[in-house]
């Protein structure tokens, strides 16, 4: 339990130093906080990878904590306005030392074969061995979650038992601080609590979100820091009074973690910050180190997938020189950020891409018509007949998500597009894999689908408390800050 | 938002936490047991509990026996073993806790040994355990772990060095993970 606690500790003081110094205040600090910190924590271990020095769970938990915290102190030191209420701090702490040891008592985790290959690239990364590891394992387990379980090989346990469940524990207080952030100030404060306390229950009502509370797999994860990349996207647009340095911290390490944490985060993020990238508010130097520092990952990341493949004596297979393309492109698209008649026209743009997913998908389909077919009636037995445990869940989730469409909320654009251009990257995806989706529990589509569930959830709650009806629209066009009509 | 609209929202969200409460239980006695919203680990050790299930503790006990045994070994295996080298070589680097794995040449002649071969040409050895491992392509195959008293034969420093065979009886195909010195002559490419 104790290399549990330092690494959940670790995260947490190193990750709120960080969005402390970028001038967030408030219970705000240990949420985001947390976020960042995991988020770090990855990136980190990215880096460790990726260069010639060891990956030693003890220096990533050093280099997390460590580098923040001097930071903070040096800067508590010259008297800066970073300052935290001891007590809350102190709160926070034993509220994490805590969970940890109530998850590790109650021993309740899920895993299937999957998770076991994520345990055993938490070993490999651990033991300093990754760079052996076989293309049965890098491309499809990826470094995201292992890197975090990793730590477990310290004390012998192989993961952290803790961990997810904590995880799900900061989804939820992320939809609240979020949810609180952008309602409190139009609302009254009940109304504010009870919209949120619905959009909650709702989200923990789900079995599945039980499920994967307790599962050893990177589908929370992927949820939570694409949660915290939409949800400070979002806040970054529409509230000027949130720390903007902290959120776009945020936004920058969760995006970099997203890209090694499921095979198709690669493109997902590149969904996720589109609306950003192409929004003439968001500042230039903040999009251009986003898209450097994803671009760059994504590049990195790639690279290390194609070595692994010539390791093996196999050829390196069209999706990673694909993926590659994609972070070239991410590089390439920094010189014409400035470029304003881009941004000018991001509610066409972004519509593009979002036809041309689904053109990609028609053509494909055109192609080989039994894979969408398949898989299309695997989704459908498993989201709406029950064969993939959602029960009811999914549908009615998709029937608020049908009306909140028809609810206008600023900045909709954000919340939306990572959702709608899921459901034919989803599809597309079983191309890529060249595995149609299965009946059953199993099935990766019928697991992916709680990636997005916590950030439906929270459109629902955004939309619920700020939004007002307005005629259906595709896109929005406006970028402008807008105060939510009351 | 007009308060009846939110009001109309906020309605179907309770309807639709009512229905999810109440067909919880419902979809627990319908899911997989793997995929049971609910699931205790029965022991809190995760190597123990994963060898609750015979599917996985086909697949990895031999490695996890292999970390207890000789932790931060060194295997040999024949470059051209008809056994997947990067299947076990991830296996035993994460959770056999192997030093290394590497392949070697080995004479083509001698790439498998029998019982028979063992139990007369070998003096004196041990017999560390023995079970059956699932490995792509192959199946089950039986596998054996056999020390001897090596101290000053092995490889490097203190770690236990192995050789890998095929230990061939009756047709069957079996894994012998067998300590360097004890390798039968022929097989010393691995020494």
């Amino acid at each position: 339990m104790i290399v549990e606690t330092i690494v959940v500790l670790a995260m947490l003081a190193g990750g709120a130093a960080l969005v402390r110094i970028g001038g967030l205040r408030g219970w705000g600090v240990p949420v985001l906080g947390a976020v960042a910190g995991i988020s770090a924590f990855i990136a980190v271990g990215i880096v460790q990878l990726l260069l010639p020095v060891t990956t030693s769970p003890i220096l990533t938990i050093a280099l997390t904590a460590g580098i923040p915290l001097t930071a903070w102190l040096w800067l508590l030191f010259r008297r800066k306005d970073v300052g935290v209420h001891w007590l809350w701090a102190l709160l926070a702490g034993l509220g994490a030392i805590g969970g940890v040891a109530i998850f590790r008592m109650l021993r309740l985790s899920n895993w299937s074969y999957d998770s076991i290959q994520y345990i055993l690239n938490g070993a490999l990364i651990a033991s300093d061995n990754f760079d052996e590891a076989s293309t049965g394992l890098v491309p499809k387990r990826l470094i995201g979650v292992p890197l975090i379980h990793a730590a477990g090989n310290i004390s012998g346990d192989l993961y952290l038992p803790s961990i997810t469940p904590l995880i799900s524990g900061l989804i939820i207080a992320l939809i609240a601080w979020l949810s609180w952030t952008a309602l409190s100030r139009h609302l009254t404060r009940w109304m504010s609590v009870g919209i949120i306390a619905t959009g909650l229950l709702l989200l923990i009502s789900i079995n599945r979100f039980i499920f994967h509370s307790f599962y050893i797999n990177g589908h929370l994860l992927f949820g939570l820091l694409l949660l915290a990349v939409v949800g400070c996207s979002w806040l970054l647009a529409t509230d000027d009074r949130v720390a903007m340095p902290a959120l776009l911290l945020v936004v920058g390490l969760a995006s970099i973690a997203l890209v090694v944490i499921r095979a198709e985060g690669c493109i997902a993020v590149a969904l996720a910050i589109l609306p950003i990238v192409l929004d003439e508010t968001t500042p230039v130097r903040f999009k251009t180190a986003l898209l450097a520092s994803v671009g760059a990952t994504v590049i990195g990341w790639q690279s290390f997938v194609a070595v692994a493949y010539l390791d093996d004596g196999l050829p390196t297979p069209f999706s990673v020189y694909g993926l590659l393309l994609v972070g070239v492109v991410m590089l390439g698209a920094i010189p014409i950020l400035r470029w304003t008649r881009a941004t000018r026209h991001r509610g066409l743009l972004l519509l593009v891409a979002e036809l041309g997913l689904w053109l990609v998908l028609v053509i494909l389909f055109l192609r080989e018509p039994e894979m969408l077919i398949d898989s299309l009636d695997a989704t459908v037995r498993n989201t709406v007949f029950g064969a993939g445990s959602w029960g009811l869940s999914l549908v009615m989730l998709l029937v608020l998500m049908v009306i909140v469409l028809c609810v206008s909320v600023p900045e909709s654009v954000r919340l939306r597009f990572p959702l709608t251009t899921f459901v034919p990257f989803a599809f597309i995806l079983a191309y890529l894999r060249d595995a149609a989706y299965r009946v059953g529990d199993g099935d990766s589509l019928n697991r992916m689908w709680m990636q997005l569930v916590p950030l439906v959830v929270l459109y629902l709650v955004l939309a619920i408390g700020a939004g007002r009806w307005r005629p259906l629209r595709w896109s929005e066009r406006s970028s402008a800050v807008q105060s939510p009509p009351l | 938002m007009v308060g009846n609209a939110r009001a109309i929202l906020i309605g179907l969200a309770l309807v639709a936490i009512v229905v999810n409460v109440l067909q919880f239980r419902t979809i627990e006695q319908g899911a997989d047991p793997r995929y049971a919203a609910l699931g205790r680990l029965p022991s809190p050790l995760l190597q123990e509990s994963l060898s609750e299930s015979q599917a996985i503790a086909d697949i990895y006990s031999l490695f996890f026996h292999l970390s207890e045994v000789a932790p931060g070994s060194q295997l040999h295996i024949a470059a051209d073993s008809r056994f997947p080298i990067t299947s076990i070589r991830d296996n035993a680097l994460g959770f056999g806790r192997a030093d290394s794995v590497s392949g070697v040449e080995f004479d083509e002649t001698v790439d498998w040994v029998t019982q028979d071969d063992l139990d007369t040409e070998v003096d004196t050895y041990h017999l560390e355990g023995s079970g059956s491992v699932w490995l792509p392509h192959h199946g089950d195959v039986p596998w054996q772990i056999v020390t001897g008293d090596c101290s000053t034969s092995s490889v490097g420093n203190d770690s236990t060095s192995f050789a890998v065979f095929h230990l061939r009886d009756a047709g069957d195909t079996s894994l012998l993970l067998i300590e360097t010195c004890l390798a039968p002559e022929g097989m010393g490419a691995a020494k």
